[in-house]
C-alpha cells in the first residue's frame, strides 16, 4: 500500500520501457498509467513509443484518453506534431483539419506560461498556407492578425518576442494601419508583459515533474501545495483585467494543471468544485465532483460535499443516490452513514421516510447507539414527538445499557422533558449494571442532578453515595470537605467564596495529600529538575567563580517564524511530543503538576484569559508555576518569564494539526506512561485547547483517583492567585 | 569543564618568557583505531567534560555515543569476550545534519545543534532513550552550540551573526542588545565559552574572531579579518581563558592574546582551506593539533616554541574534518571525510 505510489520505482519502470518493443512496454505503461493517471510525461512517452512505430489507430486512442486531463504543454505538442503529419498530404482538407487541431489546442492549453512556442508555431502555419487569390491573401491575414492580437495578450515566456514579430507583420502589412493598430494594442500587451512578469514567480515555485502521489505530509509537498494555492489565488484574483469569461478560463486552466499534481488532494478538488459553484455553473461543478470520487474513491468527505451541492441545488434523487451510495450494500456502511442518511431523509422525504429507514438500520450490525440518539433526536426536535424519542430511547436502553455516553445522552433528554422520576431511574439502573470505572461521568451527572432537582436530603446522600462507590482513597472526600460546600452552593460563575480562599482551601487539600510523603515529588515543580538525573550532583562541580548572564541586559529574541517552514517533524505521529518538546521545561513542569480539580471547577478560558491580561508580581516564585531561579543569578524581569510562558504552548498548539486523542480511554495510556521510564513525566502528551486542557484533567482525575497514587500541585492556587494578583 | 587551575603551564610559560625559542618537547607517540563508521561524512566530535563519553555527529542526521572505557577495551589487544562495542547508543532525531554537539557541564545531557534550525537535548543516562527529549527551534542553521559552565545557559552559533543566548530553563532566546558592526556575511562557524562564563568566543565566515562579555552578551573585541577575508573556522579559549586559538582557510593558526587582541603566536605548515578545520589543545595545553589536508596528515605543533614536532598520516580516505582531544587524557578523535571515526591514544 505504502509503495503502491512508489516514485523512484514508477521512474525506473518507464525508462526500461523506454528501451523495450512497442508491444512489450505496453502493459507497463498502462499499469503505470492506471497509478498515474495525470502523469503527462508518461502519457508523453508512451504515445511517442507508438509514433515510433507509425502506430496511427493506437495514437489517436492514447491522446483521445490523456489529452483533456493533462493539460501541459509538451505533451499536446506532441499532439500536434502527430495531427501535421496525419494531414501533411491531405492537401485544402488537410490543412483545415491541421487548423482545427491548432485551435482546439490552443483552446485547452493556449494559456499555459508554456505556450509561446505553440503561438508561434500556429502563426508560422497560417502563414505558410497557399493564398491564390488576393481575396485569400486578404482572409490570410485577418486570421493572422486575429491570432496574434489573442497571443500578445495572453503572458507566456515568449510575450516579448511574440509582440515584436506582431510589430513586423503590421508593418510588412500596411504602415499607415501598423501605427494605429500597434498604439492600441500597445497598452493590452503591456499590461499582458506586467502579468507576465509576476506570473513567472508564481510558475517558478512548482515543481512540473512531480508525480501525483497522495499526500504523505512531507515538507517538499507541502511546499508544492502552498506554491499552488498562491498561483490559484494568484489567477483567481483577474490580475490582467480581463473579462470574466477569459479570467475563469485561465482559473479553470490553473485548477486543472493543479489537479495533474494534486490529483490526490481533497481540498483541491473541493475547492475547485466549490469555485465553479460559486461562479454560477452548477453544472461543471458536479462534473468536478464526479471526476473527484473517481480519483478518491473513498473519500466521505467529498461525496458529502457532492450530496450537499445536489441537495441544495434541489436534485434530491441526485444526493439520494450519494448517500446511499455511502451506504454501501448496508451491512459495512458506518453508523455516521446511517445517521446522515436518516436526517437527510428526514429533510427531503419527511417523517415516515426517516422512521423508516431507521427500523432497517437498527437491524444492521454496525449500528451503533449513535444511531439511536441521532434519530431520537430528530423525533424530538424535529418532529416534536417526544413519545416516539422516549421509546427510541427506551428500546436503545437494552442494548446499550453498558454505555455511559449513551446513558448520559438519554439523561439530557429526559432532563430536557424535566421528567425527574424517570431520570432518577435511569441513573439507578445504570449504575447498578455499569462498572465501576465507566461510570465516573455518570455518577457527575447524577450529583448535579440532584443539586438542580432535588431536596437537600437528596443531594447529600447522592454524594455520599458516589463517595463510597469509589471505595474512596487518601482524598479527603471521605468526610464531607467545606470544598462540597463551595461547589454545592456555587451557581455557574458566582462563587460562595473569594477566590483566595479558594486557593487555600486546594493548598489545604494538597498539603493534607502530601503530608506523608517525600518531598521527593515537588522536586518536579522546579524546572531545572531535568538536569539532576545524572549521578554527578548538580551544583559541586560548577566553578566556584562562573559568570552568569545577566539577561536583563539583553534582548529578547522572539522568533516568530512560521512552525509550518521550520518545525518540521519527521513523523506525522509524533508531532504531538515534538511539540511538548520545543516547549520550555518550567511550562511543562507547570503543567504536569495542574491538579485534578475535584470540586468546583473555574471556568478555564476565564482563567486563562485573566492569566494572560496579569502581570504576575515577583514575590509568588515560591509557589507552583513559576521556576525557581538561578542560585545566585540575577533574576530576570519577570514579565519576560510570564512573556515566554504564555506564548509557547499556545501558539505552538494552534498551529498544528489535532492529534485526535479522546478523553474515554485514554487512562490506560496515562497509568503506562506513569510506569514508562523512558517518558518522563514533563512528556506526556498535553491537550493544546482550553477545552482538551479540561476534558484531560477530567480524565486525570479518574486515574488519580483511582489509583490513588500520583499527587500534584495545585492548580487552583496557581490559576486563581494569578487572578486576584 | 575542569577543575579550575590556578593557572596553566602554557600562560605560565607566555607570560614569564613571552620570546622565548627553546626546544620543543617531543609529543608522544599514539596509536590508532578505527571506531565506528557513519552512513555519510563524520562532521564533529565531543568529549564530555569529564572524558567518560565521546559522541560523534555526521551529516546522515545521526549521533553516536561512546564510552571511552569501552573504546580503551576494545584497543586491548587481547579482547576475551569477543569484539566489544564501544557505541552505547545511536540517535536517530535530526533531519539534517549534525553540526556540533554539547554535554551538559555537570549533568548526563547532550545536545547538538543541526542544518534543520534545530537543538535538541537528549539524555545520555536512559540507555533505552533513541530520540532527543527536548528541542529547541531556532530561526537559523545551527553551527554551534556551547554550555555556559553552569549549565542553565546555551550559546547557539548560527548563520545568524550574532550568538544565541537560550535560557534553557525557560528556552526563552536571549541577543546582545549592542550588536558592534553586522556583518553580511557573520555566520558563525563556532562559539566557546569560557571555563567561567565571563567570556565567550565566536569564529565567523567573515573571518573575524569576536570576543563577548559573559554577563552583559556585548561584543567587547572584535578582531575583523584574523584571518584575513578566509573563513575563521574554529576558536577556543585557554583554561584560564587569557588566550584564544582559532584557526582559519586562510591555512594558519594563531593564538590571540585575549585582554588585548594581540596576536601572540602563529602555527604555521598545515594547508587547511576547504573543511572547517579545527584547532585544539591536548589536554595539557602543551601542543596544539590540527590537520594538513594536502598531506591528509594530523600536524602538532609545541605550543610554545610553534614548532611542528610531528606529522602523522590521518589513516583516513581523504583528509579528516574534525579533531577533538579528550579534557583528561591523552587521547583524541579525528572524523572523516570518509565517514568514519578513529580514536587516538598514547601508548
Amino acid at each position: 500500500m505504502v509503495d503502491k505510489y512508489n516514485i523512484e520505482s514508477a521512474e525506473t519502470l518507464a525508462n526500461q520501457a523506454q528501451g523495450l518493443p512497442i508491444a512489450e512496454a505496453t502493459p507497463i505503461y498502462e499499469q503505470l498509467l492506471q497509478l498515474f493517471p495525470t502523469a503527462a510525461k508518461f502519457w508523453k512517452q508512451y504515445v511517442e513509443a507508438h509514433m515510433a512505430v507509425n502506430n496511427d489507430d493506437a495514437i489517436k486512442q492514447i491522446f483521445s484518453r490523456c489529452l483533456l486531463n493533462c493539460l501541459q504543454v509538451p505533451l499536446w505538442r506532441c499532439y500536434i506534431r502527430f495531427i501535421r503529419k496525419v494531414n501533411d498530404k491531405k492537401g485544402a482538407e488537410g490543412q483545415e483539419e491541421t487548423r482545427k487541431a491548432f485551435d482546439f489546442m490552443l483552446n485547452y492549453v493556449g494559456t499555459d506560461i508554456a505556450s509561446g512556442p505553440v503561438w508561434m508555431e500556429y502563426i508560422s502555419f497560417l502563414k505558410s498556407l497557399p493564398a491564390v487569390h488576393a481575396q485569400e491573401e486578404s482572409h490570410r491575414m485577418t486570421v493572422v492578425r486575429k491570432v496574434y492580437q489573442r497571443a500578445i495578450i495572453t503572458p507566456t515566456h515568449h510575450i516579448e518576442q511574440l509582440w515584436k514579430d506582431y510589430e513586423n507583420f503590421e508593418n510588412s502589412v500596411s504602415r499607415q494601419l501598423a501605427k494605429g493598430l500597434i498604439s492600441e494594442y500597445q497598452p493590452q500587451y503591456n499590461s499582458a508583459r506586467a502579468v507576465y512578469r509576476e506570473r513567472k514567480k508564481y510558475f517558478d515555485e512548482i515543481d512540473w515533474n512531480m508525480l501525483a502521489v497522495p499526500p504523505t505530509g512531507s515538507q517538499k509537498e507541502e511546499m508544492q501545495w502552498m506554491a499552488w494555492k498562491r498561483l490559484l489565488t494568484f489567477e483567481k484574483g483577474n490580475p490582467q483585467r480581463i473579462d470574466t469569461a477569459s479570467s475563469n478560463k485561465r482559473v479553470i486552466f490553473t485548477y486543472e494543471q493543479c489537479l495533474m499534481y494534486m490529483y490526490h488532494y481533497p481540498d483541491i478538488w473541493y475547492d475547485y468544485a466549490t469555485w465553479h459553484a460559486k461562479s454560477g455553473s452548477i453544472d461543471a461543478a458536479i462534473k468536478v465532483f464526479q471526476r473527484s470520487l473517481k480519483a478518491l474513491t473513498d473519500s466521505e468527505m467529498l461525496r458529502y460535499a457532492y450530496a450537499e451541492l445536489e441537495e441544495s441545488r434541489g436534485a434530491i434523487q441526485a444526493a439520494k443516490k450519494i448517500h446511499e451510495n455511502l451506504l454501501g450494500d448496508g451491512d459495512n456502511a458506518t453508523a455516521l452513514a446511517h445517521i446522515q442518511f436518516i436526517r437527510f431523509l428526514r429533510r427531503t422525504e419527511g417523517v415516515e421516510a426517516a422512521r423508516k429507514y431507521f427500523l432497517d438500520a437498527r437491524k444492521s450490525p454496525t449500528c451503533t447507539y449513535h444511531v439511536y440518539v441521532a434519530y431520537a433526536s430528530v423525533a424530538f426536535c424535529l418532529d416534536k414527538d417526544p413519545k416516539m424519542a422516549h421509546n427510541v430511547f427506551e428500546a436503545g436502553l437494552k442494548r446499550f445499557m453498558h454505555e455511559p455516553v449513551y446513558i448520559l445522552e438519554y439523561a439530557d433528554f429526559l432532563t430536557r422533558l424535566n421528567d425527574d422520576q424517570n431520570i432518577r431511574a435511569l441513573f439507578e439502573r445504570a449504575l447498578s449494571s455499569l462498572p465501576l470505572e465507566d461510570s465516573v461521568e455518570v455518577w457527575k451527572r447524577f450529583v448535579k442532578f440532584e443539586q438542580t432537582y432535588g431536596d437537600l436530603a437528596s443531594m447529600l446522600k447522592v454524594e455520599q453515595r458516589r463517595k463510597e462507590a469509589f471505595g474512596e482513597d487518601a482524598t479527603a472526600a471521605s468526610e464531607s470537605s467545606l470544598q462540597d460546600v463551595v461547589s454545592r452552593y456555587s451557581f455557574m460563575d458566582l462563587w460562595p467564596c473569594a477566590s483566595n480562599d479558594l486557593d487555600n482551601l486546594s493548598r489545604q487539600e494538597w498539603l493534607t495529600k502530601n503530608m506523608n510523603k517525600k518531598v521527593e515529588k515537588c522536586i518536579m515543580l522546579n524546572g531545572t529538575a531535568l538536569i539532576d538525573k545524572g549521578s554527578i550532583p548538580s551544583i559541586s562541580t560548577v566553578p566556584s567563580k562562573v559568570v552568569y548572564p545577566d539577561t536583563s541586559k539583553m534582548l529578547i529574541y522572539d522568533p516568530k517564524h512560521n512552525p509550518g517552514t521550520g518545525a518540521v517533524t519527521s513523523g506525522g505521529t509524533n508531532a504531538f511530543d515534538e511539540i511538548l518538546k520545543a516547549t520550555p521545561p518550567a511550562v511543562v513542569a507547570f503543567l504536569a503538576n495542574l491538579p485534578a480539580v475535584d470540586g468546583p471547577t473555574p471556568n478555564v478560558d476565564i482563567v486563562l484569559s485573566i492569566c494572560l491580561q496579569s502581570d504576575f508580581p515577583t514575590g509568588q516564585s515560591g509557589k507552583a508555576g513559576i521556576p525557581s531561579q538561578l542560585p545566585g543569578g540575577p533574576a530576570p524581569a519577570t514579565s519576560d518569564l510570564s512573556g515566554s510562558s504564555k506564548s509557547h504552548p499556545v501558539q505552538s498548539g494552534l498551529a498544528n494539526k489535532p492529534t485526535g486523542r479522546k478523553q474515554y480511554g485514554k487512562r490506560k495510556e496515562l497509568d503506562r506512561q506513569e510506569d514508562d521510564d523512558t517518558t518522563t513525566v514533563q512528556s506526556q502528551p498535553l491537550p493544546q485547547d482550553a477545552f482538551r486542557i479540561r476534558q484531560y484533567q477530567k480524565a486525570r482525575a479518574t486515574s488519580t483517583s483511582q489509583t490513588g497514587s500520583v499527587s500534584y500541585g495545585s492548580a487552583l492556587s496557581g490559576d486563581l492567585s494569578g487572578s486576584t494578583g | 569543564m575542569l577543575k579550575p587551575r590556578p593557572i596553566s603551564f602554557l600562560t605560565w610559560l607566555l607570560s614569564s618568557l613571552p620570546d622565548l625559542k627553546g626546544s620543543s618537547k617531543g609529543f608522544p607517540k599514539h596509536e590508532t583505531r578505527h571506531l565506528s563508521e557513519h552512513k555519510n561524512v563524520a562532521r564533529c566530535a565531543r568529549f564530555s567534560p569529564d572524558g567518560r563519553f565521546v559522541a560523534t555527529g555526521s551529516a546522515d542526521t545521526s549521533i553516536k555515543l561512546f564510552e571511552v572505557s569501552k573504546i580503551k577495551q576494545m584497543l586491548l589487544p587481547d579482547a576475551k569476550d569477543g569484539p566489544v562495542r564501544s557505541v552505547v547508543k545511536t540517535y536517530y532525531d535530526h533531519i539534517q545534519p549534525v553540526n556540533d554537539l554539547d554535554f551538559h557541564p555537570q549533568g548526563t545531557i547532550l545536545v547538538s545543534g543541526a542544518k534543520d534550525q534545530t537543538i535538541k537535548f537528549f539524555d545520555v543516562s536512559k540507555t533505552n532513550a533513541k530520540r532527543s527529549y527536548r528541542v529547541i527551534q531556532d530561526t537559523h542553521n545551527v553551527r554551534s552550540v556551547s554550555f555556559h559552565p553552569s549549565g542553565d545557559f546555551l550559546l547557539a552559533g548560527t548563520d545568524h551573526a550574532i550568538p544565541h543566548l537560550y535560557d534553557i530553563n525557560t528556552f526563552q532566546c536571549y541577543l546582545s542588545a549592542n550588536v558592534p558592526d553586522n556583518s553580511p556575511n557573520g555566520a558563525i562557524n563556532q562559539v566557546r565559552y569560557s571555563c567561567t562564563g565571563a567570556m565567550y568566543v565566536t569564529a565567523s565566515k567573515d573571518g573575524a574572531i569576536r570576543l563577548w562579555d559573559g554577563i552583559t552578551a556585548n561584543c567587547v573585541r572584535s578582531i575583523t579579518a584574523a584571518h584575513g577575508t578566509a573563513e575563521a573556522t574554529s576558536a577556543i579559549f585557554t583554561r584560564d581563558q587569557r588566550f584564544v586559538l582559532s584557526c582559519g582557510k586562510d591555512s594558519t593558526i594563531k593564538l590571540w592574546e585575549a585582554g588585548s587582541g594581540r596576536l601572540v603566536k602563529q602555527y604555521l605548515g598545515a594547508v587547511h582551506t576547504q573543511l572547517r578545520c579545527q584547532a585544539i589543545f591536548n589536554a595539557t595545553e602543551e601542543f596544539i593539533l590540527s590537520i594538513d589536508e594536502l598531506n591528509n596528515e594530523v600536524v602538532i605543533w609545541d605550543a610554545m616554541t610553534t614548532d611542528i614536532v610531528a606529522k602523522w598520516p590521518s589513516n583516513h580516505v581523504g583528509a579528516p574534518r574534525w579533531l577533538e582531544h579528550s579534557p583528561v587524557e591523552s587521547a583524541f578523535i579525528s572524523c572523516g571525510t570518509d565517514r568514519s571515526i578513529r580514536f587516538w591514544k598514547e601508548v
